[in-house]
C-alpha cells in the first residue's frame, strides 16, 4: 500500500510540476502567438484594403465591444498621427461555412476596398468571386445606405459565395455606427 | 568514455535515423525541404537535450515501475514548449511542420535516450546533456542531408533558392512519400557500406 502511494505521489508531483511550468510558458507566449497569427494570416488582407498609412495598424489594433458576446478587432490606419480609416471583418455564411470579409472604410463609412480573409468554399467554383478583382471592386464607394442586394452583380456559378461575401459586407457595415462611437 | 565521445557518437557512429533506424516518421515526412528538415532537427534537439537534463536530475526520485509515464510527462512538457515557441517566433515553420511537432512526444529517439542513457545511474548530468545534444545534432544532420538531396533533385532548389540550371527537369518523385523511402534506403545502404554495421 505504501509503495503504491509513493508511486502515485511521485508521478502526480512530476505532472503538477510540468503543468505549472507550462502555465508559465503559455502565459509568456500568448500575446506573441496572437500577434503572429494576425500578422501572417490577417495582415495581408488588412493592408490591401486600408488607405495609405504610416502607422502599424496590426500593432495598434483595438478590440471594440459591440454587445456582450460580440467583440470586433478594429485596425486603425493613421497618417501623421491622425486617424484616416479603419479596417475590420464582417462575417457572411457561404456554401462551406463562414466567410470572413475584411472591410476598409473611411471615417465617413465609405468602403475603400474589401478582401476575403478566410473561407471554406469549393475550390475552383466558390473561390471565383473570392479572387475576382471585378467582383470585389463593386463594393468600392458603397456606404451603409447602399442597396447591397440589388446593386451587386454576383459571379455566375458561384451565387452562394457571392451572396455570402455581400452578406459579410452588409453585416460589417451595420456595425460601423457602433464602432465609430467607440474609437 | 569521455565527455567529447558522448557528444560525437551521436554524429556518426550512433547517428539515430541511420544506425538505430529510430525516429523515421519525421525523417521521411519532414525532409522535403532543407528548411523544414533543419527546423525539425532543432526542435528535436531541444526536446531530447531538455528531457535528458530533467530525467538525469530526477533519476533517483523516479520509481522504476512508473518511469515510462514520468518520462512521457517530461517529454510532453518540452514538446508543448517547442510548439508554443515555434508558434510565437517561427509561425511559418509551425505551419509547414504542422502535426509533426506534437508527434515528437512519441519519437523513439527521445524516449530511447531517456530510457537507455539519461536514467542510468552511471551517467552523470553533463554526460546526459552531451548525449542529448549529440543525438539531436546527429538527427538534424541526417534530416538536412536527406532534405538536401530531395530538394535539390526533386525541386531544383536549396533552402528555397533556385540552384539548378534553367531547363532542369526536377524528379518530382523525390518530393513524394515513395521518394522519401527510396532516398532513405539508399543513404542507409551507403552508411552501412562505409561504417561497420551495428549488431542490434
Amino acid at each position: 500500500m505504501r509503495e503504491i502511494l509513493r508511486l502515485a505521489v511521485v508521478l502526480a508531483s512530476i505532472c503538477i510540476g510540468c503543468a505549472f511550468f507550462l502555465t508559465f510558458v503559455r502565459g509568456a507566449t500568448k500575446d506573441r502567438i496572437e500577434y503572429q497569427k494576425i500578422k501572417l494570416l490577417v495582415a495581408p488582407a488588412v493592408k490591401a484594403v486600408l488607405p495609405s498609412y504610416d502607422n502599424d495598424p496590426i500593432f495598434e489594433r483595438i478590440k471594440v465591444k459591440i454587445s456582450e458576446e460580440k467583440i470586433v478587432t478594429v485596425f486603425p490606419a493613421k497618417k501623421g498621427g491622425k486617424l484616416i480609416g479603419i479596417g475590420y471583418a464582417g462575417i457572411g455564411t457561404g456554401h462551406g461555412g463562414p466567410v470572413e470579409v475584411m472591410l476598409g472604410l473611411t471615417l465617413e463609412g465609405k468602403i475603400l476596398g474589401i478582401n476575403v480573409v478566410s473561407h471554406a468554399e469549393t475550390p475552383g467554383i466558390g473561390t471565383l468571386p473570392v479572387e475576382s478583382k471585378e467582383f470585389l471592386g463593386q463594393f468600392k464607394g458603397k456606404t451603409l445606405d447602399s442597396d447591397f442586394g440589388g446593386e451587386v452583380q454576383a459571379v455566375s456559378g458561384a451565387t452562394e459565395t457571392s451572396t455570402a461575401i455581400t452578406e459579410g459586407v452588409s453585416e460589417g457595415m451595420k456595425l460601423f455606427p457602433k464602432i465609430k462611437e467607440k474609437i | 568514455m569521455g565527455l567529447a565521445k558522448e557528444f560525437t557518437k551521436g554524429l556518426w557512429s550512433d547517428i539515430p535515423p541511420f544506425r538505430f533506424v529510430l525516429g523515421i516518421c519525421p525523417t521521411l515526412a519532414c525532409s522535403t525541404t532543407v528548411k523544414d528538415g533543419f527546423g525539425m532537427g532543432l526542435c528535436l534537439t531541444f526536446v531530447v537535450a531538455g528531457s535528458n537534463i530533467i530525467i538525469s536530475l530526477l533519476k533517483k526520485v523516479i520509481p522504476d515501475q512508473v518511469r515510462i509515464a514520468c518520462f512521457i510527462a517530461v517529454i510532453a512538457t518540452f514538446v508543448v514548449i517547442v510548439e508554443l515557441a515555434t508558434q510565437a517566433f517561427a509561425y511559418e515553420l509551425y505551419l509547414s511542420l504542422g502535426i509533426f511537432i506534437p508527434l515528437i512526444v512519441v519519437n523513439c529517439i527521445v524516449l530511447g535516450r531517456a530510457e537507455a542513457f539519461a536514467s542510468k545511474a552511471r551517467n552523470p548530468l553533463h554526460y546526459s546533456i552531451a548525449d542529448g545534444l549529440g543525438m539531436g545534432f546527429g538527427f538534424t544532420i541526417s534530416l538536412v542531408a536527406m532534405a538536401a538531396f530531395r530538394e535539390i533533385f526533386g525541386k531544383g532548389t536549396f533552402w528555397g533558392y533556385h540552384i539548378m540550371w534553367s531547363g532542369f527537369e526536377p524528379f518530382t518523385f523525390l518530393q513524394k512519400p515513395p521518394g522519401a523511402f527510396a532516398v532513405f534506403g539508399l543513404m542507409l545502404g551507403i552508411m552501412n557500406l562505409f561504417g561497420e554495421k551495428k549488431e542490434m
